[in-house]
């Protein structure tokens, strides 16, 4: 089950796909009809979820305003996960954790305008969650255009009981300024002044560390099969409390025979397949190195 | 199987697992006339022939230091042998014949001054119808100064991930003070017509590899989960080459022990999850002339 999709569109719209198709699988509700895309200028394109379950908030906005971190503008995905919701303010409440994903990066003012800005771009949502990769079209002026991967997956073979939420939400790119982590944002959104975690998990950690990428696929050379583990997460920034493996993504190690595009179906009877996506950016030949989900 | 941990010479513990390796049925002599019982040189020896592979495994004290090359290295230990063939006639392995060496016993000058006949050594062993896994620390000597603990695993693994058309066996050696010389070198004179250098890795009759990660990854090396106090870790990955693009299998007799973590303490006991009864010990060890160690945990029942 779940939708995967490779294509082309505006972020706006990849947020509306996502939002529109985790609602769809039912353990989504939509969580404030006001946040709608209809305006894309500043953050105002955004879009708000509540799982129902759970009840906790998935916030999705799109940045397209002029924000930026220690001298590092960016335009991205921002991503908020909350404990609760205003519903007579219209935002977020309760506990929040803020992530973005800043894919349009420069160190000046950012030229590109997102209401029309393609990406290339992978999805697969479903009642987990999504996984999502993008690489921007190259933009001149931008001079830090980065791919990346942001995935928010819900997990329940926790390893053993916390009194943690389910989710962990991971984004990491090929080309992210270590500025856009260790400064926060100059601009307050919702009130709070914020920056880039990889990996958050709501609601006791965020940190860069957390996770490990176990290992990596690789194509063998013998056989032709990939072999990998699937990343470990954690509830401590030191990697000593492993909390669950990760299932909407893993990492790729392309010096071992492994390739973009590459799909690795697991054995039988199970259907589930990983799409690997190695990709450069417009302004870096770095990889980033992952496979999402592509079927489950 | 049996698991030990005791202090021996070791001409005693080659002799415990030949007769452990026989006793299990799988294995059987190679050859009577190689014993134990004369010491010195490289006389204390002895051969066991896999029933069903046909391959033959040598365990020889090598009790007169060979030098490393041209270096100033020197150094007595243990020689083992892997064989497809023997020379009845000869009594020496014959065919394909791949060795390592593991010098324990080392010395920055000529005149390693250990005696390994009576050498006792304190080891963990374990012995079962697959091989066996052997961790040793060598007793302080005040003139070898490069002493250095080992770790010695030779196992038959038939979990292959496809046909290969080698041998079902890998051999492991490392230590936390073994020196790169006595592999950049052959190490004294050729044994049987081989070159003697310390292989960290050996997959007979295909590879012999030296690099920490040349042949074999370590996966996900085991810790402790301060969340639920339990041990994770993946077992390692063999691979039939150097550049480790093809997997061949994971070890079922060690497993590495992650050095950053550091929460597993040498003697711990990781036994895997009902209805396995396989567990290892953890062996992290030092040695008189190296406060480095060795990271590993070496199966204790299966």
């Amino acid at each position: 089950m779940g939708t995967y999709i490779a294509s082309v569109k505006y972020l706006w719209e990849i947020i509306e796909d996502i939002a529109d198709q985790l609602i769809a699988t039912g353990d989504w509700t939509d969580a404030d009809a006001t946040w709608t895309t209809a305006v894309k200028t500043a953050e105002n394109a955004r879009r708000a979820l509540v799982h129902t379950a759970d009840g906790v908030y998935l916030s999705l906005i799109m940045e397209n305003g002029a924000q930026s971190n220690g001298g590092i503008y960016w335009k991205g995905l921002v991503i908020i996960f909350s404990s609760g919701w205003n519903a007579g303010a219209h935002t977020p409440d309760g506990t929040k954790y803020y992530t973005f994903v800043p894919f349009e990066v420069s160190t000046v003012t950012i030229n590109a305008d997102l209401t029309l800005f393609n990406l290339d771009y992978r999805l697969f949502t479903s009642v987990a969650g999504f996984a999502l990769v993008v690489t921007p079209q190259p933009n001149a002026t931008d001079n830090q255009q980065g791919s990346c991967i942001a995935v928010v997956e819900r997990n329940v073979s926790k390893l053993y009981a916390d009194a943690f939420t389910n989710f962990y939400i991971f984004v990491d790119g090929n080309f992210i300024r270590g500025e856009l982590n260790t400064s926060s944002t100059v601009s307050a959104l919702f009130g709070v002044n914020y920056k880039w975690w990889k990996y958050s998990r709501p609601f006791t950690l965020q940190s860069q560390t957390g996770w490990e990428g176990t290992y990596a696929a690789l194509a063998s050379r013998a056989d032709g099969k990939a072999y990998f583990a699937r990343p470990i997460l954690h509830n401590d920034a030191s990697n000593l409390s492993p909390i669950f493996q990760a299932d909407m993504f893993i990492t790729a190690d392309n010096t071992r025979a492994i390739n973009d595009d590459d799909e690795i179906a697991l054995p039988g009877p199970s259907t589930e397949k990983y799409q690997i996506t190695i990709k450069q950016s417009p302004d870096s030949a770095a990889y980033m190195q992952y496979g999402i989900k592509k079927a489950e | 199987m049996t698991f030990y941990q005791l202090t021996k010479n070791l001409w005693e513990i080659i002799d415990v697992i030949a007769d452990d390796l026989i006793a299990t049925a799988a294995w059987q002599e190679g050859d009577a006339t190689w014993t134990t019982a004369v010491k010195t040189a490289e006389n204390a020896r002895r051969v066991v022939q896999h029933i069903a592979d046909g391959t033959y495994l040598s365990l020889i004290q090598c009790n007169a230091q060979r030098q490393a090359g041209a270096t100033t290295k020197y150094a007595k230990g243990l020689l083992v042998v892997f064989s497809d063939g023997w020379n009845a006639g000869a009594h020496t392995p014959s065919g394909n014949i791949y060795v390592t060496f593991v010098p324990f016993e080392c010395r920055n000058a000529t005149g390693v001054n250990a005696d390994l006949a009576a050498f006792a050594i304190p080891y963990s062993l374990f012995t079962g119808s697959g091989g066996f896994a052997l961790v040793g620390i060598p007793p302080i000597n005040a003139t070898d100064d490069y002493q250095s603990n080992f770790i010695v695993i030779v196992e038959r693994n038939t979990g292959k991930l496809y046909a290969d058309g080698y041998t079902n066996f890998y051999i492991l050696v490392d230590g936390n003070y073994l020196q790169t010389d006595f592999n950049t070198n052959n190490c004294g004179a050729a044994l049987f017509g081989v070159n003697v250098r310390w292989y960290r890795y050996t997959h007979p009759f295909y590879i012999q590899s030296q690099g920490a990660g040349v042949g074999l990854d370590k996966a996900y090396s085991a810790f402790k989960s301060i969340g639920d106090g339990k041990a994770y870790f993946m077992k390692p990955v063999l691979h039939n080459e150097i550049t480790n693009v093809y997997p061949w299998l994971q070890p079922e007799f060690w497993i590495a022990i992650d050095s950053t973590k550091a929460n597993l303490a040498d003697g711990d006991e990781i036994a895997m999850p009902a209805p396995a009864t396989k567990k290892y010990m953890v062996t992290l060890k030092q040695s008189p002339d190296s406060a480095t160690y060795i990271y590993y945990a070496i199966i204790e029942t299966e």
